[in-house]
């Protein structure tokens, strides 16, 4: 046991047993005093006394209840719906469930005090938010305070919150026992418009409360308003949407139905009070006519209506609507927040004068402007600032309207500039696009590689399209699992359009939705779904790909030989799982593991191109790494690759690999140039083989080549690892160690776990004499490889006068290499910065007999200069096919 | 059979004197048995009561005159032990049978039919393990908090029987049940705490 962790623990136990002596509030200024400049000590305590604040209700609750559907072996809880009632949460008794939504259950429970008896609804939020749920806990708890203060009489009090045993955040409401709107429309339909209007009223003045101060409610709708013993209303849920995170993804959201969002909560924009505004116009327009404004079969295309779709009139479908009520719900529904009513008491205002019958200008006036409203003077109006925007609004909006376009003043005052109609071409380059990666919508983490083989087949095909611009792979799977809106994306990868969508698959039927989303207006251009077998998902792909392209407005021209029907869907599995284990790549068990899933998949499918490309990917990764005999896995490489051609001779992967193999294994610069060109032709999205080529290029001396595709490379995968600490590489080996140094760092900024690069930097430092640093770099590099004393971390100090430690390190190596294999090349370097020529010669000569990494670039290492004048270093490098460098 | 004078303590896998695990044993069988006809009686068991398992199965091993047992305290501080075993276990084996799984994704459909209130069944067990790993690094730190913790919580003991179990006051047995359950919450919310 660390005694080091037990005597800290038992200091922090002390102060913190003395703290809880004292009162609350004499806590903090003691543990000042007892820590004095002990900050770890502090911070030990500190952290214990908040725990001790929150902690509370931390299993205070029996355990048994707490594991008994784990005891059980019937069915689980959750799996059908049916759920395990807690007996109790924190101090409350539960005494049954009576609602439950997107966010949570909501139960009627009681204060289980014999000196405070109270009756409340609680709502637990649910698990299962990807985190955990404890930034959502952590920041609902901070915002208790703000919304346990809103009082008034159309607000259902926020009592009470807390943390339920699981971690749970909970909190507690006055129960209001005459039910929600939402159930009085399930039951009624329409309400009559008498109720309605008083109902309307209520839900306005409590927006306004909340809005003074501050607060928005994100989330108004039926099932939030809920309704007292005497039928007044009582809005709940304050700004717990906002709390828990206003999670909205266009492929599916946490918040249940999408039907009350305002477009900028779908878009991902600022929101304000004005959101509400909105949602209030939807909750009023759905209990006039007993319909919902904007809906649809799937989330998705919910939010689509609701950004760019127009509502059906009121008038339509309630005859007889009083005109002025069907002009302000239109008004609360636009789309731009700056068209809708300014705040809840214009809203209130225009609701009263309706009430009234009054005036039918005076509510127009009241209610703010509208684009038809010429420029007038509004009598009597009590606001003259309101008045004069009103005015100047008007004017600009009967401007723009002919222009077709739409001005408008954000609130802090900037103007932005938006259109409904689609964005006009910019005289620029071919249109942009990113497929982020597909969400897997069907419950189960087996259909992840699943997903991301379609959203790579996807970025393939497009990739594949003459004038689209289309970003790769490793980019766009940077950013799974962030939630960036749109356009936020859009600024990373650079560009203009993201197709996001999901997939479900279900044994052997598919669903896939996809859509097209403009970045700069936010707007969807395009969306559509799909319900198909899974032995058609090519055709699928292809017929999104197409009607992308359309949307695009790129010509789509694709040969017949891309229309693959999958054969085996067995096959195809494992195929993706193979693809999926390759990229994961963090070992050679990784490797392995890729190579039997694509054995397997060939086993099924002898014909499958795909399977012995990913084949041969596997085992070039093999080589690379050093794991297994460069010899033979590189030949395995290079086998299967040739299989993959013969069956499809447009597989760019498989040409990479098979070029890749040449470059390494065979030293066949030529061949490996013809194969790496066609690769990119074939495919020049491509990433890994512009990598792979511009290497290859630098090896043989061919640095502005060389660092041009690697170049050409980041441009189209900004967000891909490697190809910075490749330029370095090459900068490196063409003797410019400024703009290594430059590569370098930016690349390590992006990755600081890259050993290769820091390998690289030590040997730009080298060359500019900074010893120092370069040292440093080395010992960073070994590090990060698992060991400390490295080969060329003894070249390295060869080199800058620590002969004595050199010599110990490679004796230490050499020995070893008799248990275990040792990589040649740098034991090599090392004895050449030692200055024994021949003895590096010799392991120099071993590795290329094993095909050891790296020694494709044999003449381009700094290290081995000083074996240029030897004949033996003529030799090989002959035998190698390399031009000897004077 | 000679007995153990004191409750178990919680870092020691094996009786330290010797004493043959055989009561063990047995209250951890009549334990589960106990569990298992609650939870017969009222399917989804969300009123199961530690305590109330814990009394029904002292009473029935009583009964059986299967007396391995000083008093009362003494059975309840093994039972205790034998608790958070059962439980324990259950979580690990659900644990182990749902590791690889990611989180479950909601289909679209479904948003609106979300299944339990509180805590679904891989919440509990990874709830269950996490806690008892914390408890066993805990007990490594301050053994007495450790089993105030396991009687508490796994056993079901009140605070006096968690004093009298452990020879210890009663102000001080609340105040390590306070500070166990700071150290453990901490421990595992931390980006709560901060």
């Amino acid at each position: 046991m660390d005694a080091f962790r037990a005597e800290r623990f038992r200091r922090a136990d002390a102060v913190f047993d003395a703290a809880l002596d004292l009162a609350p509030d004499e806590r903090a200024a003691f543990v000042e005093r007892a820590c004095s400049d002990d900050m770890e000590l502090r911070a030990d305590v500190q952290r214990l006394l908040r725990a001790y604040g929150q902690s509370d209700d931390f299993l205070d609750t029996s355990a048994a209840a707490l594991a008994a559907p784990l005891l059980a072996n019937g069915p689980t809880p959750g799996s059908d719906g049916v759920a395990t009632i807690p007996d109790r949460i924190g101090p409350y008794r539960i005494e049954r469930e009576i609602g439950r939504g997107g966010m949570g259950v909501v139960y009627l429970a009681e204060r289980d005090d014999p000196t405070f008896r109270q009756r409340v609804a609680l709502k637990v939020v649910r698990g299962g938010i990807p985190d955990g749920g404890r930034r959502h806990v952590a920041r609902f708890l901070a915002e208790r305070q703000l919304l346990a203060s809103l009082e008034h009489a159309h607000i259902a009090r926020l009592f009470d919150g807390g943390v339920t045993i699981g971690g749970l955040p909970y909190y507690t409401m006055a129960y209001c026992e005459g039910g929600s709107l939402a159930d009085r429309l399930r039951v009624n339909g329409a309400l009559p418009v008498g109720e309605a209007l008083p109902i309307a009223r209520q839900l306005a003045t409590a927006l306004g409360a909340a809005h003074a101060r501050g607060v928005v409610h994100r989330d108004v709708k039926p099932g939030n308003v809920l309704f007292d013993v005497d039928g007044s209303v009582r809005l709940t849920d304050f700004g717990i949407a906002k709390l828990l995170g206003d999670d909205v993804t266009h492929t599916g959201g946490v918040l249940g139905t999408a039907a009350y969002l305002s477009p900028e909560q779908a878009t991902g924009e600022t929101v304000d009070h004005r959101a509400d505004l909105w949602a209030f116009g939807v909750t009023l327009y759905e209990m006039l006519s007993g319909r919902r404004p904007f809906d649809g079969s799937s989330y998705a295309v919910v939010l689509h209506r609701i950004v760019s779709a127009t509502p059906e009139p009121l008038r339509a479908c309630v005859p007889g609507i009083a005109p002025d009520l069907d002009a302000l719900v239109m008004r609360l529904l636009q789309k731009s927040p700056s068209l809708r009513p300014e705040s809840a008491e214009e809203v209130v205002r225009a609701l009263d004068a309706i009430a009234v019958g009054g005036d039918a200008r005076s509510a127009r006036r009241d209610a703010g402007h509208a684009p038809r409203n010429t420029v007038k003077a509004a009598h009597g109006s009590p606001d003259r600032r309101r008045t004069a925007r009103v005015i100047v609004g008007g004017a600009i909006a009967l401007l723009s309207a002919v222009a077709g376009y739409v001005v408008w003043q954000r609130a802090d005052g900037s103007s932005a500039l938006s259109t409904n109609a689609p964005a006009p071409l910019r005289a620029m380059a071919a249109p942009s696009v990113a497929v982020l990666p597909f969400a897997n919508t069907s419950g189960a983490a087996a259909d992840e590689p699943f997903t991301d083989g379609l959203t790579d087949e996807l970025i393939g095909t497009l990739g594949r399209v003459r004038g689209l611009r289309v970003i790769a792979r490793s980019s766009v799977f940077a950013l799974k699992g962030s939630h960036l809106a749109a356009r936020a994306i859009g600024d990373t990868l650079g560009v203009d359009h993201v197709v996001e969508g999901s997939v479900r698959r279900s044994g052997d039927s598919l669903r896939v939705f996809a859509q097209l989303v403009s970045v700069r207006n936010d707007s969807v251009l395009w969306s559509e779904r799909y319900d198909r077998q899974l032995k058609d998902v090519f055709a699928v792909q292809e017929e999104i790909a197409r009607a992308m392209a359309g949307a695009l407005r790129v010509q789509f021209a694709l040969g017949d030989e891309r229309l693959q029907a999958v054969g085996n869907p067995e096959a195809l599995d494992l195929y993706l799982r193979g693809r999926f284990a390759l990229n994961t790549r963090t070992g050679s068990a990784d490797l392995l593991r890729a190579a039997r899933l694509f054995e397997a998949a060939i086993e099924r499918d002898s014909s499958y191109a795909r399977a012995y490309s990913g084949l041969s990917d596997a085992y070039a990764s093999m080589g690379n790494f050093g794991y297994g005999r460069p010899r033979e896995t590189f030949a395995k490489a290079r086998e299967n690759a040739l299989r993959a051609l013969r069956l499809d001779s447009t597989l760019a992967e498989a040409r990479t690999s098979l070029a890749h193999t040449l470059c390494v294994h065979d030293f066949a610069w030529d061949a490996a140039d013809r194969e790496f060109r066609r690769a990119i032709e074939e495919d020049p999205g491509y990433t890994f083989a512009r990598m792979a080529y511009g290497v290859c290029l630098g090896a043989r001396s061919r640095f502005d080549e060389g660092l041009a595709q690697l170049d050409t490379a980041r441009r189209s995968d900004p967000l891909r690892m490697g190809i910075g600490a490749l330029r370095g590489r090459v900068l490196v080996g063409a003797g410019r160690p400024d703009e290594a140094i430059a590569a370098l760092t930016h690349a390590l900024d992006l990755n600081p776990q890259a050993d290769l690069a820091w390998e690289q930097l030590g040997e730009a430092y080298l060359m500019k004499g900074q010893d120092a640093d370069a040292i440093a770099a080395f010992r960073k590099a070994a590090e990060l490889s698992g060991v400390r004393d490295s080969a060329q971390l003894a070249y390295a100090l060869a080199v800058t006068g620590d002969r004595g430690t050199a010599e110990r390190i490679v004796r230490d190596l050499v020995t070893s290499s008799r248990t275990r294999y040792v990589p040649p090349f740098h034991i090599a370097m090392a004895y050449a910065g030692l200055g024994q020529v021949d003895t590096a010669l010799d392991w120099l000569e071993q590795a290329y007999e094993e095909r050891a990494s790296f020694i494709s670039g044999i003449n381009v290492t700094e290290a081995f200069k000083p074996l240029h004048g030897n004949p033996r270093w003529g030799q090989l490098v002959a035998k190698m096919g390399l031009e000897r460098r004077r | 059979m000679a007995t153990p004078s004191r409750p178990p303590d919680p870092s020691d896998n094996a009786f330290a004197d010797g004493v043959p695990p055989e009561p063990f044993a047995l209250v951890y069988d009549e334990l589960l048995r106990v569990a298992h006809r609650h939870l017969a009686r009222e399917a989804e068991g969300h009123s199961l009561s530690t305590t109330a398992l814990v009394h029904e199965a002292y009473l029935r091993l009583r009964d059986r005159g299967t007396s391995g047992f000083n008093d009362r305290i003494h059975f309840f501080a093994m039972a205790a032990r034998a608790m958070r075993r059962i439980l324990v276990d259950h979580a690990r084996r659900h644990h182990a049978a749902k590791r690889g799984s990611n989180a479950r994704r909601v289909p679209l459909e479904s948003i609106e039919r979300l299944g339990d209130g509180a805590l679904d069944v891989e919440e509990r067990a990874e709830l269950l393990v996490a806690l008892d790993e914390a408890l066993v690094r805990l007990a490594e730190l301050d053994s007495r908090q450790a089993q105030v913790v396991e009687l508490r919580f796994f056993g079901g003991l009140t605070e006096e029987e968690t004093a009298e179990a452990l020879g210890i006051g009663l102000r001080t047995a609340k105040r390590d049940w306070a500070k166990a359950r700071s150290w453990l919450y901490q421990t595992l919310y931390p980006d709560m705490v901060g």
